[in-house]
């Protein structure tokens, strides 16, 4: 195809026809006007099929295809080379006007010169290139899609030569490998495979090379920049007879994840494989004939039929069952010859007298659809049987308990519904089961707490095998409230069980104690600033709602017992008035607190005590709701208060008696004495003679006597008063009074006095006899003294005993004493009440002091003009 | 020329009636002096004056502690009995008493003008 063949086209004419016949190729010679000199049978064909027209000798070429633009190309090119005379090529694309189809063609322009040199015209070869450009075409797009999917592919694309010398990567290596496109580029590919791997890569290659154009892929562990090796996977298709690839085309993808699941597979592949050996589930195959056929080792080592006996092929198995299980085997085969899977329990003892149970499972082997024998599965019961004869026995035990006992079970499925109770829910809340079954537990538990078992259930639903315990709060079917403890257990795991346990038990005794123990300690805290000894909550009533444990170190009773009654009716009657109307007054005033007492309280023995009570109103206090009552028992105190009372208040009396003693003594000093200073101050000095001045100095004597007597009086009452170790001697009223008689007699019979006595009561005393003997002298004086001048004067005389007095009784019927206007001054010290009576006023004084120094005390009853009595107190100090 | 027309004194005890009316007499304060040996006498004297017409004392010399009726009942019945009396007595407390609820009691009474420790003395009766 070369312009030598031309040259001698002309000198060799024939030949060159014979090869231009030959060849599909397409020739033409035009001279330089353009006419056609000469043209093959390719081109004759060619220009029918593209120019739609028959090509003849002599004719212009261009004229003859001047209307068909498919020639366009070629006349441009043709008066191109006629300027510049150097030969043309190109390719260019031409539709057939019959197949509608688009062909490739090279066409090559050739000037023709004679020997002369001279230009003679143009040779046209026309080369039908369709094949080739089309595949070229091809690649071109697949190189548009390539791209597209290099780019937006996780696979690596690669190219390499045919020794896998690396030309081009895609960027995505890097997310597979690690490695930057540089690091692969010019280097071996071999050299990043598992050494392991190098083998089936270059068979790989080797069958690449020799099926190009065929995809191919491959497993190979590769390294990647980790220096780690991973698995890829590559498509591989050589393509180096490609003009334009000259490559092995690569993709890879990173396989790594699934190669370890392949593994793994694998692994578990072999393991099934030894697991059948290694298992302790026999496996037997018995022909049809009931003669085994083969065993695993389990089976082997362990005959489930017969422990002792070694299995072996060909034997029947009917030979290692026992006697009696024969016929039972026997049917159970024509089972499975039927077409049936029964199971069944067998048990021996081996030698060692240990108890085996083992569990068969008979299954029939096909051949096409004949049975050809038996499959056994044997599988060693024993320790199963043995944990469930425990679970029966244990879930008897369980079952009992969970009947008898106050707990609750419930079975609940992860949303907390309720599959089943025990029956004892009623007993806890009112429910029956199928009242509850079906239901959410939660709805039964107070709204309060809901959140907390939910957030409890929650945290059992995510842990399996987990426990989990909380106090809540759970609603009775009648209203109220009980304090459970909410137990679960999360066996959902547990194929038998599957199911949430719920136990509840009733805690409601407990909570209350707990909270009894929270309020007394707010109770404590609330009160302590009181500090008392006993410490009861009432209400408004005084019925005890609360007594803490110190009222039994006080009053000896049980505080419990106390709760519920009414404390107030228990006050001493005495008492109680004041105690409830002061409580009221103190309730209704809004007064917070008030000290109530003493008043006297029984304690368990029935004694009356004497209480102090500190009354705080915390009614208002959420704690408290109540009236909290701190009682102290102040009879020791209030005895000791009492003494002391007593002394002081005797004390005082005796200081004022004292008191009034001095200013008596001194008035009744000082009257004498004024009188003498007046008297000296009257007396004339001057006139001795003065007849006045005798009366002066009688009545100076007068004075002076006076002053003499109240002296004398007041040693007296001194001596008494100051002399407190008295004797006490054993005396007779009647001698004594006898005595005193005797003594007064002469009086007596001037003023024919009456006197009677009578002791047959009580007549001795214990008494000092100075001091009796004066109390009957005094009294005695002063009833005849003061006797009425209108009747003869009578004086009885008697004793009595009452309780620990003896009482002597002195009865007169004289003028009496306004006892309305001198009872306070009558025992006064100089007291007269009568002028026209002669007396110191000293005389009741004096006993009364004689008196009160035994202890005793001295009264008088008496009416003006009738009479007068003084009752004489006398200790009866048990001396008598 | 006489200080006061009438002067009653009560008071039990003899010589101080005797030297009170002596001391009286001589210092001219007056010459109508009577006596009376208790608060009851005294009383009955005074309404004697009162039914009959007859003015009061101008001055009465009161002792406290006396039979039958003490000073003070006798206070006690006077308070009553001044309120339908023409002329109303000065009256002092003459008194030998050393005890302080005495002279505290004394002020109580509006009808009492002093309180004098006896003896009863010229200087006492000047001041009057």
């Amino acid at each position: 195809m070369n312009s030598t063949i031309f040259t001698n086209t002309f000198s060799a004419q024939n030949v060159l026809e014979a090869f231009l016949a030959g060849t599909h190729d397409s020739f033409l010679i035009v001279d330089n006007n353009f006419s056609v000199i000469a043209f093959n049978e390719g081109y004759k064909k060619f220009h029918l099929n593209f120019f739609n027209d028959v090509v003849a000798k002599h004719i212009n070429y261009f004229a003859l295809t001047k209307a068909n633009t498919n020639l366009k190309v070629l006349h441009q090119s043709l008066v191109a080379i006629q300027k510049n005379m150097d030969v043309l090529k190109f390719t260019h694309p031409l539709t057939s006007t019959q197949e509608s189809k688009n062909y490739w063609f090279d066409f090559e322009l050739h000037p023709l010169f004679n020997d002369e040199n001279e230009a003679v015209g143009f040779g046209i070869g026309i080369f039908d290139t369709t094949q080739k450009n089309t595949s070229l075409e091809a690649i071109k797009k697949s190189e548009e899609l390539f791209k597209a999917l290099v780019i937006n592919s996780t696979d690596t694309f690669q190219l390499t030569n045919e020794e896998l010398k690396v030309s081009y990567v895609s960027d995505s290596v890097k997310n597979i490998l690690g490695y930057e496109t540089e690091e692969l580029i010019d280097n071996h590919f071999f050299n990043f495979i598992h050494p392991d791997d190098k083998v089936i890569i270059s068979t790989w290659l080797y069958w690449l090379l020799h099926h190009p154009g065929i995809v191919k892929s491959v497993e190979v562990r590769i390294k990647n920049k980790k220096d780690s090796w991973i698995y890829i996977e590559i498509n591989g298709n050589n393509l180096l007879h490609v003009d334009k690839i000259q490559s092995i085309v690569m993709n890879y993808r990173d396989i790594q994840a699934k190669k370890v699941v392949d593994n793994a597979l694998a692994i578990a592949e072999q393991r099934m494989s030894l697991l059948l050996n290694n298992t302790k589930e026999s496996f037997i195959i018995v022909n049809s004939r009931l003669r085994v056929v083969t065993y695993n080792r389990a089976a082997q080592e362990h005959s489930p039929f017969f422990f002792s006996q070694e299995l072996q092929s060909g034997i029947s198995l009917l030979d290692l069952v026992k006697e009696f299980d024969v016929e039972d085997i026997i049917n159970m085969f024509e089972k499975v010859f039927d077409g049936e899977e029964p199971e069944r329990e067998t048990s021996f003892v081996d030698p060692t007298n240990k108890l085996h149970v083992y569990n068969h499972r008979f299954r029939p082997l096909y051949s096409d659809d004949d049975i050809v024998g038996v499959f056994i599965t044997s599988t060693d019961i024993t320790e199963k049987k043995k944990a469930e004869q425990k679970l029966i026995a244990s879930e008897e035990r369980n079952r009992a308990i969970i009947q008898e006992s106050f707990d609750v079970m419930l079975i609940s499925d992860l949303q907390g519904v309720v599959q089943e109770t025990s029956p004892s829910l009623f007993k806890l809340l009112g429910y029956t089961a199928e009242e509850v079954v079906s239901k959410n537990f939660i709805d039964f538990i107070d709204v309060n707490y809901r959140e907390g078992a939910t957030t409890t259930f929650n945290a059992l639903i995510a842990k399996p095998d987990s426990e989990e315990s909380i106090d809540t709060l759970m609603l009775h079917k009648e209203g109220h409230k009980v304090w459970v403890v909410l137990k679960g257990k999360n066996l959902f795991h547990n194929k038998h069980i599957n199911s949430m346990i719920i136990m509840l038990r009733d805690i409601t005794a407990r909570k209350e104690a707990e909270e009894v123990v929270s309020l007394s300690e707010q109770r404590f805290k609330g009160l302590v600033q009181s500090g008392a000894d006993m410490i009861s909550i009432i209400d408004e009533n005084g019925v005890v709602k609360y007594s803490s444990p110190t009222v039994f170190n006080v009053l000896g009773n049980d505080p419990m017992t106390d709760i519920g009654k009414n404390v107030t009716s228990f006050i001493h009657p005495q008492d109680r008035d004041w105690i409830i109307s002061e409580f009221e007054k103190m309730l209704s005033s809004g007064v917070k607190q008030s000290y109530l007492g003493p008043y006297r309280f029984p304690n368990s023995k029935g004694e009356y005590r004497w209480l102090e009570t500190v009354v705080t109103n915390l009614n208002d206090d959420p704690a408290i709701k109540g009236i909290v009552i701190n009682s102290r028992d102040v009879t020791e105190t209030n005895r000791l208060n009492e003494e002391q009372k007593a002394l002081t208040e005797e004390l005082i009396k005796n200081n004022q008696d004292l008191q009034q003693f001095s200013f008596i003594t001194s008035h009744n000093l000082r009257a004498p004495v004024a009188n003498l200073i007046s008297l000296l101050s009257l007396f004339d000095k001057e006139n001795l003679e003065e007849p006045f001045n005798k009366v002066l100095l009688e009545k100076f004597e007068e004075a002076t006597g006076q002053m003499n007597s109240t002296l004398n009086d007041l040693l007296e009452v001194l001596v008494l008063k100051t002399n407190t170790n008295i004797t006490l001697e054993e005396l007779s009223l009647h001698s004594i009074s006898q005595k005193v008689l005797n003594n007064l007699d002469n009086i007596l019979q001037q003023n024919e006095v009456t006197v009677t006595t009578n002791f047959s009561a009580i007549d001795h005393v214990y008494i000092n006899k100075l001091h009796l003997e004066s109390i009957f002298q005094n009294l005695i004086s002063n009833a005849i003294k003061y006797s009425s001048t209108e009747r003869k004067p009578v004086i009885n005389i008697d004793s009595m005993l009452e309780n620990e007095w003896i009482i002597v009784k002195f009865s007169d019927n004289g003028i009496g004493i306004d006892l309305e206007r001198y009872k306070d001054r009558i025992f006064g010290m100089y007291q007269r009440f009568n002028a026209s009576k002669e007396g110191k006023g000293l005389g009741l004084y004096m006993i009364k002091a004689q008196i009160m120094a035994m202890g005793g005390k001295i009264e008088v009853e008496s009416e003006v003009n009738s009479g007068t009595t003084f009752k004489v107190y006398l200790k009866n100090n048990g001396k008598i | 020329m006489e200080k006061y027309k009438s002067v009653l004194l009560i008071e039990d005890d003899p010589i101080t009636i005797m030297v009170c009316e002596r001391i009286l007499k001589m210092t001219n304060f007056s010459s109508q002096i009577v006596s009376k040996k208790n608060g009851h006498e005294g009383i009955e004297y005074l309404k004697g004056l009162i039914e009959s017409q007859t003015s009061l004392p101008d001055i009465i010399f009161l002792d406290i502690n006396m039979p039958i009726m003490n000073g003070w009942d006798f206070l006690n019945e006077f308070t009553i009995l001044q309120q339908v009396c023409k002329n109303i007595p000065k009256i002092y407390i003459l008194s030998s008493t050393v005890d302080p609820e005495d002279k505290r009691k004394a002020t109580l009474y509006s009808i009492v003008t002093d309180i004098i420790s006896k003896p009863l003395t010229k200087e006492h009766i000047q001041k009057i």
